[in-house]
């Protein structure tokens, strides 16, 4: 679009003439306004920095106005109007006419405009402060209020208490909902759940109960006798007050022993029956570690074996019956000790070995970690031959089926006496009478049980195992009796205790002295003070160490916290 | 104008001696030992008691905070001057940062609560910028002014225009109607981004004799295009008379551009002033709000 602008100017004061003077434009549309960019500009407070802009569409002039005010066309306001020739826009005290329309596009407008007769007063015509260029704290406060609420609660509200509301809101992306309430995320461990609160939030305001839990957790087990008195004590607590949920840490557990303290830094004013003792921490007030052995307790006239607690008094003097002889520090001698093989040296590592969790150890086998060297090996001159292990009428069985073949096939190399060898005149084809049998016979039972007593009470059994003999009975299995091997499997079996985390230990740091141990009675279980050597509460440089790094609250066999006093209590009470 | 410039602008940091910094800073630092003595096996948190504390004297310093505002409306010389008061009010801000901080026990996330916690920083943060403000920019003022008034500017650039538009009368109407045209297109101040950049919007519709083909509005900043085209005038002759008028106008129109420098850094520099406050009090609304749905949401789902 081609514009000549004639524009009214300052009278020359020799003549008494309007005078104009005309520029050529070329813009695709004229802006109109105070700016000081505009193409036509205007002084008047009624006219707006962008006040409007005229423009061609298809051949014909239209005027519009670009801010929120409006144009005057020939004397009616209006946001947008078509312009003819002579059409006059009127903008303060400003008027521009359309004079002509000419060929090719080409436009003729003529403003008249006062105020451009004389100079502006600058300090009126421009936006001195933030205040005057419109800037205001009030508005921007009002908003960003109304903002937050809107988004930052009515939406989100309207979804939590307005339950046909709350799926919608919650599942449309960009509408927000009480997720921004959300302080942290849910624990891996109860994604499951999903996004609803009002799983476990049920009523506002309202702590979580511990219905919400059990509903899903109803295995757990209580810390006490789930249907005893003792389970009273727990009325009021809650789960939530040891797991802590949407608390952005990688345990659901709080470790802090606070919880635990409250009751057992005092248990007997709560329990006055209790036979566990005060604890205030693990540093000071930690009670030492109470032994549970496996012993004979008499029950229905029976001797049944049970691990029984050691009090911590008589610990000292606590020896393990174990109907085991063994020798540690023979095992462990540095020089080795006799073998098969020569003298081996052996280390803990070669019995003790963890299970596959890395916290207890397995059991010891005969076969896997004493066969090597304890052969069961009873004729010298068959040393392939062994009695088995662990059945003493097998032994005996074996014992016999051994000599009567040695009676048959002298090759073996046995000595036979000859008085009882076998007379073979016609060879080894030669079927035996039945008095070479019974004297066969006589011979094998008689090797049987000398070989068995010589094993039994001499040299082979006896080495490792109490053997009891009944002397009246007649000689052969039932005389003998291996006394079964008690060995205590849990020493502390209310604490956890992980051997693989403690790797990085030699076997010595918590069990001392073992190697100068020749009693296989003797306790090598640590106390409370080489634990506290590592492991402390909060003290600089020890291993913090709370109470459920090793102890559990929820006790299995204690039954389900479902079905516990408080639980019902607090049910009730909802 | 130079009361604004030196000491009465810095004693609200130093006033008393920093007496107004020693109990913000104990309580902050009475704060930071209860959090410092937490079991170290516990997560820091809001919910504990420590952190249920540590809100409530956030939220209670948050309102006494905003307490300023009313306190400054109401002015009463018996309750205590306005330095001590603003005195307490920033650093009893600043202490209400860490005390917050300390409160969340550092874990943030995409909520409602960690809105609210940057809310405070960005309110806190535009103090600290309003501080700065006030200990800088009177100073600055002063060295881009002089003692003159910004009256006093604006009344010499219109004595220079009317010295202009009389110079310009006798000169022929091309170059008369150019200088009008400058004096009435150029701009100081203007928006708020183009006052506190100090940038000139000053234009020239230019078009024949000095510029061929079609007419073009132009940039005039430090009337530049204005003083190209005089002094191009200049030297393509003419009498002695109009050389000797159009030497005169340069003169005003170099003397008006220095006068307009002046006008929009003294702008600039008053809006600075000025505009941190206008992020300051909405921020500080806004953060009232985010407290209030913080407050209530987390006792909601307990």
């Amino acid at each position: 679009m081609r514009i000549i602008l004639r524009r009214r100017i300052r009278p020359n004061p020799a003549s008494n003439r309007a005078e104009y003077r005309q520029v050529l434009l070329r813009a695709r549309r004229l802006t109109i306004g105070r700016a000081p960019d505009r193409h036509v500009q205007i002084d008047h407070a009624e006219v707006s920095s962008r006040h409007a802009t005229v423009c061609s569409v298809l051949g014909r002039l239209r005027v519009r106005a670009t801010g929120r005010g409006t144009v005057i066309v020939n004397g009616k306001r209006r946001r947008n109007a078509w312009l003819r020739t002579g059409a006059v826009m009127t903008f303060g005290v400003a008027r521009l006419t359309v004079e002509q329309q000419r060929a090719h596009g080409v436009i003729v407008l003529r403003l008249n405009d006062p105020h451009a007769l004389s100079t502006k007063k600058i300090e009126s015509a421009n936006d001195l402060s933030l205040k005057e260029a419109g800037l205001n704290p009030r508005y921007w406060s009002w908003l960003l209020v109304i903002g937050l609420l809107c988004i930052g609660f009515l939406s989100p509200f309207a979804g939590a208490v307005i339950s046909p509301l709350r799926a919608a809101i919650r599942a449309t992306p960009l509408v927000p909902s009480d997720a921004l309430w959300l302080p942290g995320p849910l624990h891996d461990r109860h994604r499951a759940v999903g996004d609803d609160c009002n799983v476990c939030h049920t009523k506002p305001f309202e702590r979580v109960a511990n219905t919400a839990c059990v509903k899903c957790h109803h295995t757990v087990q209580h810390h006490v006798a789930a249907r005893s008195p003792d389970a009273s004590l727990f009325a009021g607590s809650r789960c939530a007050d040891c797991h802590l949920e949407h608390d952005a840490q990688k345990s659901l557990i709080d470790r802090s022993p606070v919880g635990c303290v409250a009751c057992h830094a005092d248990l007997k004013s709560l329990k006055p029956d209790t036979r566990l003792q005060d604890v205030n921490d693990f540093s000071r007030t930690h009670p030492d570690f109470e032994l549970s052995l496996l012993s004979p307790v008499k029950s229905n006239d029976e001797l049944v074996w049970r691990p029984v607690a050691v009090p911590a008094a008589t610990r000292d003097a606590a020896r393990q019956e174990s109907n085991l002889n063994f020798s540690h520090k023979v095992h462990l001698d540095p020089k080795g000790v006799d073998s098969p093989k020569g003298r081996q040296k052996l280390a803990c590592n070669n019995c003790h070995q963890p299970d596959a969790g890395g916290r207890f150890m397995l059991p010891i086998r005969m076969e896997t970690h004493c066969s090597g060297c304890h052969t069961l090996q009873f004729d010298e001159a068959d040393p392939g031959a062994v009695v088995p292990h662990g059945d003493v009428p097998r032994m005996f069985k074996a014992l016999e089926e051994h000599f009567s073949r040695a009676f048959l096939n002298p090759a073996i190399g046995r000595t036979v006496p000859s008085k009882a060898a076998p007379r073979l005149p016609g060879g080894e084809q030669k079927i035996l009478t039945h008095d070479e049998q019974r004297r066969a016979l006589a011979w094998a039972d008689s090797q049987s049980v000398a070989v068995a007593r010589e094993l039994l009470e001499k040299r082979v059994c006896v080495e490792c195992h109490k053997i009891t003999r009944d002397p009246l009975r007649a000689e052969g299995p039932e005389r003998w009796r291996v006394e079964p091997v008690r060995l205590t499997e849990r020493w502390f079996p209310r604490a956890r205790f992980s051997h693989a985390a403690h790797g990085t230990s030699a076997c010595s740091t918590c069990h001392q002295r073992v190697e100068s141990d020749d009693d296989s009675a003797t306790i090598a279980m640590p106390r409370v003070s080489v634990c506290r050597d590592c492991h402390g509460d909060d003290d600089r440089g020890k291993v913090a160490s709370t109470c459920v790094m090793c102890h559990d609250f929820h006790n299995a066999g204690r039954g389900p916290f479902s079905e516990s006093r408080p639980g019902n209590t607090e049910q009730a009470r909802q | 104008m130079a009361i604004e410039s030196g000491p009465m602008h810095q004693s609200f940091v130093t006033h008393g001696g920093y007496r107004y910094a020693v109990a913000p800073l104990l309580m902050a630092a009475a704060c930071a030992a209860g959090y410092l003595a937490q079991p170290s096996n516990q997560q820091p948190n809001g919910g504990t008691w420590l952190g249920l504390t540590l809100g409530t004297i956030a939220a209670a310093m948050i309102l006494i905070l905003m307490g300023y505002g009313i306190r400054r409306r109401t002015f009463r010389a018996s309750v205590g001057s306005a330095t001590r008061w603003l005195s307490i009010h920033v650093y009893l801000g600043l202490c209400t940062v860490v005390i917050a901080s300390l409160h969340c026990g550092f874990q943030f996330g995409r909520n409602i609560h960690t809105l609210t916690y940057a809310l405070l920083c960005l309110v806190v943060a535009s103090g600290c910028w309003g501080v700065y403000a006030y200990l800088r920019y009177p100073a600055l003022l002063v060295r881009v002014r002089g003692n003159v008034g910004r009256k006093q500017l604006l009344r010499k650039l219109d004595d220079l225009d009317g010295q202009a538009l009389a110079l310009a009368g006798s000169l022929g109407s091309g170059l008369r109607e150019l200088v009008i045209d400058a004096i009435r297109r150029t701009r100081i101040g203007g928006g708020p981004w183009t006052q506190l950049s100090a940038r000139d919007d000053s234009t020239l519709l230019l078009g024949a004799p000095f510029q061929s083909g079609f007419a073009r509005v132009v940039g005039n900043a430090g009337q530049q295009r204005l003083i190209e085209i005089l002094a191009r005038q200049r030297a393509g002759g003419g009498t002695a008379d109009a050389k000797d008028t159009l030497d005169k106008l340069l003169t005003v129109t170099g003397d008006k551009a220095v006068v307009q420098r002046q006008l929009q850094r003294d702008i600039q520099l008053q809006g600075l002033m000025q505009f941190w406050l206008y992020l300051h009090l909405p921020l500080s609304f806004g953060l009232l709000a985010a407290l209030a749905i913080h407050v209530l949401t987390v006792f909601f789902y307990r």
